[in-house]
């Protein structure tokens, strides 16, 4: 059976991650530098979002695509690159902040009655539509409040509010169990209200139509 | 039948997400439509949400990244020797025992010290024993796990210190690299 082969479009879309990964494992130093370049910021993004410091995060993102081409021969397709590589850059980062030992590593999720007593509605002047740019105190509080929270919380925040992943790539990416990454992803959501709510009041309350 | 608060608020998340399932999506709409409660606790996931995204991408938005493709690159050329990819193949217990010593030498790992199998039983799933998960603890500089692909097995990774433990639920093979 032969892959039938379609003409490379002249000048019109960039190449899928496909043909790049496919071009990169035959030993195209090109097709691999586009891969890097098309995924390094998110990788970075993500990166800083986990260790926090620019350099630490500038240190991973590297090693990141070191270890992609190390591990792209085996890299067989059945996941989508960036998912892959999505995945070396969560465990480097993981890997980083262990060795600092910044943060305790066991995720103690809230028992029921912590849930529960937060169960308290918000503010109603949350239901009004949300404000289009963040003030400054609440950057540094989403920055303390990431900083608080265990690796494996801030992670799959990072992983789904940020890069937006689907819970079958969180899944596959922190190599957890679906309802795992359910579980996970509210009381990492949780810890993080926690500490934002009332900003993210003030923040919508600013905006809001303040309806009856 | 109304629904209540208690069953809504787990799922507000995977809703906002996208990832529920249609009849709860429907009744769930249903519920946060005359539930101020749970309309605010929506409204607020999706304000942490839009808040967290924005703080992020603010930040590594002003970065400096051109010169790092060249710096890879770079890296790639001095760093020719073929990598240690750390290849195990879990199997169902007994596969396991016999190939252990195999599989380890492959890996250019001592069996005893770097590498250790321990077979524990679910609690989930006591009376089908033989079929229970795997515990494989891979440890030792050379042992780094890059990735655990479990394929259509579930599984788990536990990280502990130097320590990594890939669990896998049935006795399907998984590959871990
Ligand atoms: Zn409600």
């Amino acid at each position: 059976m032969t892959e039938s082969r379609k003409p490379a479009g002249r000048g019109a879309d960039p190449p899928d991650d496909r043909s790049l990964v496919r071009a990169a494992q035959g030993g195209d130093a090109q097709a691999f530098r586009g891969l890097v370049e098309r995924y390094q910021r998110r990788v970075y993004q993500l990166a800083l979002g986990m260790v926090k410091d620019a350099d630490e995060a500038m240190d991973i993102t590297q090693e990141t695509f070191v270890r992609v081409h190390r591990y792209l021969p085996s890299f067989k397709g059945d996941s989508s690159f960036f998912t892959w590589t999505y995945r070396i850059a969560t465990n480097l980062c993981l890997d980083s902040a262990r060795k600092r030992g910044r943060t305790e590593r066991v995720d103690l999720d809230e028992s029921d009655a912590e849930i529960e007593a937060h169960m308290d509605p918000p503010s109603a002047a949350l239901a009004g539509p949300h404000r289009a740019a963040l003030n400054a105190e609440l950057k540094s509080k989403i920055d303390e409040a990431l900083a608080g929270l265990s690796e494996n919380h801030r992670a799959i925040l990072l992983l789904r509010e940020v890069e937006g992943l689907s819970y079958e790539e969180l899944a596959r990416t922190l190599g957890i169990r679906k309802g795992t990454v359910m579980s996970r992803l509210f009381h990492a959501r949780l810890k993080m209200q926690r500490k934002l709510r009332e900003y993210l009041a003030d923040e919508v309350k600013d905006e809001g139509e303040g309806e009856g | 039948m109304k629904r209540r608060c208690e069953e809504s608020v787990p799922l507000l998340g995977p809703w906002i997400d996208g990832e529920l399932a249609a009849e709860d999506s429907a009744w769930l709409a249903e519920h946060v439509d005359c539930c101020k409660a749970c309309s605010a606790r929506k409204a607020l996931l999706e304000a942490q949400r839009d808040a967290v995204r924005e703080a992020v991408v603010g930040k590594a938005a002003s970065a400096d990244l051109s010169g790092l493709a060249d710096a890879v690159l770079a890296r790639l050329q001095n760093d020719q020797s073929p990598a240690p990819v750390l290849r195990l193949r879990v199997w169902g217990t007994e596969t396991w025992r016999a190939h252990r010593t195999r599989i380890s030498a492959a890996a250019g790992l001592a069996v005893a010290a770097s590498l250790a199998l321990v077979a524990i039983f679910s609690p989930l799933r006591r009376d089908t024993p033989g079929r229970g998960p795997l515990l494989a603890d891979a440890r030792g500089p050379n042992a780094t796990v890059e990735e655990v692909d479990f394929e259509s097995h579930e599984g788990a990774v536990l990280q502990a210190g130097q320590t990594t433990v890939i669990w896998v639920d049935d006795d399907g093979p998984a590959v871990l690299r």
